[in-house]
């Protein structure tokens, strides 16, 4: 019977394992930005080699979506930067020096 | 005022997009800034080689892109340093820190993909080209488009998923 309750400890009842998982993925952050602070490596940890033996803790789905908003956000902050002075006075050149040829 | 005049004028006003794309390629500020400059004399000087009314903003794309693609030949524009590894101060020419924070996991997924993947993704889901657009811009195939776009997400899959987490070679 012991072993049998060893049995029991180590597999868990499919409610509990949704439970467990459904609890798990409410308490994650969602997408790839927040995926990567949970990411195992040199990437965000100095390169801690305990860290980096740790396997990630599940596959993780990109969130196409989330990943794509932000490059368009990103983007879109480039598009709203006012235009270096330097550019507009290199187009202003070079048109002046077309005139006078 | 004269056609040239006007294409100048138009020119200018792509210069945004232009910044836009070149730093998602170079994924440096400094380096995108100096892209987008010799794109500028390059259209300038060949302004009479535009065919009116075709797309003056795909040819100046082509023109950044060439340029871009000899430059690395020259290992002259590549930001070879991975943006994880990038002081943040560094980024702080092009965005604040808050935004920085903000954008900095894009950023990093970005920088794990190719050039290629990443023009592809720009083009697309930024700029809002069509396939066809994009492909005439990349000078490929639609299909070759559709296939870069298919393997960034997949290796922005298994960035996700820590693996691959070095950046993918310099063509």
């Amino acid at each position: 019977m012991e072993a049998s309750g060893e049995s029991e400890e180590k597999v868990l009842l499919p409610s509990q394992e949704t439970a467990q998982a459904r609890a798990a993925r409410d308490t994650a952050p969602q997408g790839l930005a927040a995926r990567a602070c949970s990411l195992p490596g040199e990437l965000f940890d100095g390169g801690s080699a305990k860290l980096r033996a740790k396997p990630p803790a599940g596959r993780a789905v990109l969130d196409e979506a989330r990943f794509t908003a932000g490059i368009v956000r990103f983007y879109e902050t480039v598009l709203n930067e006012p235009v270096p002075e330097k550019m507009l006075r290199l187009v202003e050149e070079i048109a002046k020096r077309e005139r006078e040829r | 005022m004269s056609d040239r005049a006007r294409l100048r004028d138009e020119l200018v006003t792509w210069i945004p997009n232009l910044r836009a794309f070149a730093l998602s390629l170079t994924q440096s500020a400094q380096h995108s800034d100096d892209l987008v400059q010799d794109t500028l004399v390059k259209a300038l000087s060949n302004l009479d080689k535009f065919q009116a009314g075709t797309n003056l903003r795909a040819w100046l794309f082509t023109i950044l892109r060439n340029s871009f693609y000899n430059g690395i030949r020259y290992r002259k524009y590549h930001q070879s340093t991975a943006l994880d590894e990038v002081d943040p101060a560094c980024l702080e020419q092009r965005a604040t820190q808050e935004k920085y924070i903000e954008f900095q996991d894009v950023l990093r997924g970005m920088s794990r993909l190719a050039p290629e993947q990443r023009e592809a993704i720009v083009l697309i889901a930024a700029e809002g080209l069509s396939y066809e657009e994009a492909a005439a811009v990349c000078n490929c195939p639609v299909g070759t488009v559709k296939s870069r776009l298919s393997r960034a997400r997949q290796r922005l899959e298994e960035y996700a998923n820590g693996k691959g987490a070095r950046a993918e070679p310099v063509p």
